[in-house]
């Protein structure tokens, strides 16, 4: 194996011999490309998001904790997979979600180092995840949520439906702005997924389709801060439609 | 990769005979190409970002020996291990060794094109191993029985009521043509499949060279499960598949899917750097298989500029060849324009000479590609390749000499083209031939040949010269 690793490397080297190297890029200037800085970051985060197909609702945080509940509950969903309270920017929308009689689904072995059981039949059974993001993207509409202690990854994927809350100070106006910004959490976790709308095929005559591997349906719970103050919430905006 | 029996040309044709093909084809290019140039247009400053982009890359090819040293470090740290193969047949032993010496029985797949020019599903299934492949558009054709027609759209070839009916034949629900009914039947098929694989095989679409991370790209998700629910993941990656670091990253993943299907940004975009830590889901165990297969050898000659290409799958959707014949008219792993510099490069010694000659030279790849490749460039390079190694076609090669032999005597090549004329002359009608005498008629059986001018350029000059004096 190791003979192929040196074969590898001196073909390359030999190849590279006498030709110059290509300069580095340079660095991006991580700034607001493309959002505006008078733009409003939020709005063109609710417009992004609508536009793939993610139904976003606007809410001051006391009017989100009850807004997760009622989300959930309209939705039918009877059993929930979650992040660990901690780990959402509203540890009280898990409580809502159980005051309202929806049974929780554990991960198998949450907080062990040991090999896992690897038995997702009860996960698999869940109707919702509630997560939390650790950044939003305004010009792609994009929520970006990472593995952890408490955060199985299976929460935004298996369910057919995936609740994210996101707090608004989190958006960033690009993905290169982020990454500059906030880089390090990718090393950090051992997943880190940048999410853009529901999960979706056009694999058939380039026909749209949602749901086919992961969520069918994604909200975003947007969590401002008290200057927007809205009793108790609600601004809901959803696409009309994916534009494939 | 697995030559085909049957000749170039014959492929050709019964692609164009091919109504059903296409049909499917017309439906699907055309909105591709739409969708990207629109998707590349809401990026604010285009042309920088392709120019850092092909800077991002061409830079990384030029000290890739470095890059995949610091890659190959920076994945251990974070608790996963890099394996390095010469060829095919060491890629797909290395991933067989690793499945047997873990029990493994299950393998979910998700869509990689080095998978299949390594043919791993072949040595993994004679190796008695289940695998599945779980993107929906490989997962079709892999019921079916055949090989993918494109990079982005493996089943573009497909219609709906094919689908439709191989869905009814296998899983013995209703004929349906609701693309909707069909995705409920494979998401149901396939979540099981994601559940109790023992191992997650998936491809990479970057490696990140500072940190040790993996960029992979879905818009079903299937990737992400296959990563997660499996025991193990092991992640199938061509040696040339790096960027330098994150900032680069981010480059790159902002043109990726603009160029592909014209979406802002691909609906998972997953960032992976080593197994879990603690985690309640996630591999024990990272494998990252790097790929050589030929492409070390390309890096500093005159096609080693492919290397660069992030398979984005914009110059096949451009190409007026690719619009007619589709993907398995080219007979290899890799189609289109930039199918047909690598497939003849990556394996020089396979039946491929033929395939860089099913380009018009148009450039239309070229203004495609968000890294800006010259693909027509390398494309004369391979032509003029198979002339000089004498594996061209009989009369090209003939050709060649005797215009090589005619054009070095003026008198001759004066008289050679009066004749040419006067022949072509004859055989017109309205300025056009319709049917040249062999061996030129092949030029003619799929379009009209000009009468030869009047008057020469050689001629003209030479009047002009002596009108000016
Ligand atoms: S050659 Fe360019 S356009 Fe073609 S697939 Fe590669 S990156 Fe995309």
């Amino acid at each position: 194996m190791s003979d192929s690793r040196e074969g590898i490397l001196s073909r390359i080297r030999s190849g590279r011999a006498g030709q110059p190297e290509s300069p580095a890029a340079p660095p991006i200037a991580p700034g607001p490309a493309g959002v505006p800085e008078t733009t409003d970051l939020v709005d063109r985060f609710v417009r992004e998001a609508a536009g793939v197909g993610a139904v976003v609702h606007r809410a001051t945080r006391d009017g989100a904790v009850d807004l997760v509940g009622r989300l959930l509950v309209d939705a039918g969903v009877r059993r929930l997979v979650s992040w660990e309270p901690d780990d959402l920017p509203i540890p009280e929308a898990l409580d809502a979600a159980v005051d309202r009689g929806i049974q929780l689904v554990e991960p198998p072995l949450p907080d062990g180092a040991e090999p896992l059981d690897r038995d997702w039949t009860t996960m698999a059974a869940a109707d919702a995840g509630l997560t939390g993001a650790a950044g939003g993207l305004a010009d792609t509409g994009t929520v970006i949520l990472r593995s952890g202690l408490g955060r199985a990854r299976l929460a935004w994927l298996l369910p057919p439906l995936h609740l994210v809350l996101l707090y608004a100070p989190f958006i960033y106006p690009t993905l290169p702005a982020f990454i500059s910004a906030r880089g390090e959490l990718v090393g950090r976790s051992s997943h880190v997924a940048l999410v853009t709308g529901p999960s979706r095929t056009a694999d058939i005559e380039q026909t749209l389709t949602t749901g086919v591997h992961g969520p069918k349906v994604v909200h975003i719970v947007l969590v401002e801060r008290g200057e927007r103050e809205r009793e108790p919430v609600v601004e809901s905006v959803a696409g009309d439609g994916v534009d494939g | 990769m697995n030559p085909q029996p049957v000749s170039f040309h014959r492929r050709i044709s019964t692609a164009l005979a091919d109504d059903q093909l296409r049909l499917a084809l017309g439906r699907t290019t055309e909105r591709f190409a739409a969708k990207r140039a629109a998707g590349l247009a809401s990026l604010p400053d285009v042309d920088a970002v392709r120019d850092r982009a092909r800077a991002i890359r061409l830079h990384t090819l030029s000290r890739l020996d470095t890059y995949l040293e610091q890659f190959e470090a920076a994945v251990s740290a974070a608790g996963g291990q890099v394996h390095w193969a010469a060829d095919a047949k060491e890629a797909s032993a290395i991933v067989l060794d690793l499945a047997r010496a873990r029990s493994v029985e299950r393998v979910v797949k998700s869509k990689s094109m080095v998978s299949e020019e390594i043919a791993l599903n072949e040595t993994l299934i004679a190796a008695g191993l289940d695998v599945v492949e779980s993107d929906l558009g490989e997962y079709i054709i892999q019921l079916a029985g055949e090989t993918p027609s494109h990079i982005i759209a493996p089943a573009v070839h497909k219609t709906r009521e094919q689908v439709g009916q191989l869905f009814a034949d296998k899983f013995g629900v209703p004929v349906t043509d609701d693309v909707g009914e069909m995705t409920a039947t494979a998401r149901s098929v396939l979540r099981e499949v994601f559940l109790r694989a023992d191992m997650g095989v998936s491809g990479v679409n970057f490696g990140v060279a500072a940190t040790g991370s993996l960029a992979i790209v879905t818009n079903e998700g299937n990737a992400s499960l296959a990563v997660t629910a499996p025991r193990i993941h092991v992640a199938m990656m061509g040696i040339e598949r790096l960027v330098p670091n994150l900032d680069d990253l981010a480059v790159m993943l902002q043109i990726l899917a603009r160029s592909a299907t014209g979406q802002k940004l691909t609906v998972y975009t997953d960032l992976l750097t080593g197994p879990r830590r603690g985690d309640p889901d996630g591999p024990e165990e990272l494998h990252v298989v790097l790929v050589d297969n030929g492409r070390s050898r390309l890096v500093g000659t005159e096609v080693g500029e492919i290397l660069a290409c992030i398979r984005c799958g914009a110059c096949l959707n451009a190409c007026p060849v690719y619009q007619q014949i589709g993907g398995h008219a080219y007979g290899s792993v890799y189609s289109g324009p930039v199918g047909a510099v690598l497939t003849p490069s990556l394996d020089d010694v396979g039946p491929w000479n033929t395939l860089p000659d099913a380009s018009s030279l148009c450039g239309a790849c070229r203004e495609a590609c968000p890294v800006r490749i010259d693909i027509p460039r390398m494309l004369l390079a391979l032509r003029a390749r198979s002339v000089r190694a004498g594996t061209a076609g009989r009369a090209v090669r003939v050709g060649f000499r005797l215009y090589r032999w005619a054009a070095t005597r003026p008198w001759l090549f004066r008289r050679a083209v009066a004749a040419a004329r006067w022949l072509t002359e004859l055989l017109a009608a309205d300025g056009w031939v319709q049917r040249l005498p062999p061996p030129l008629s092949g030029w003619t059986r799929s379009r009209d040949f000009p009468v030869i001018a009047s008057r020469t350029f050689s001629e003209r000059m030479r009047d002009r010269a002596g009108g000016a004096g």
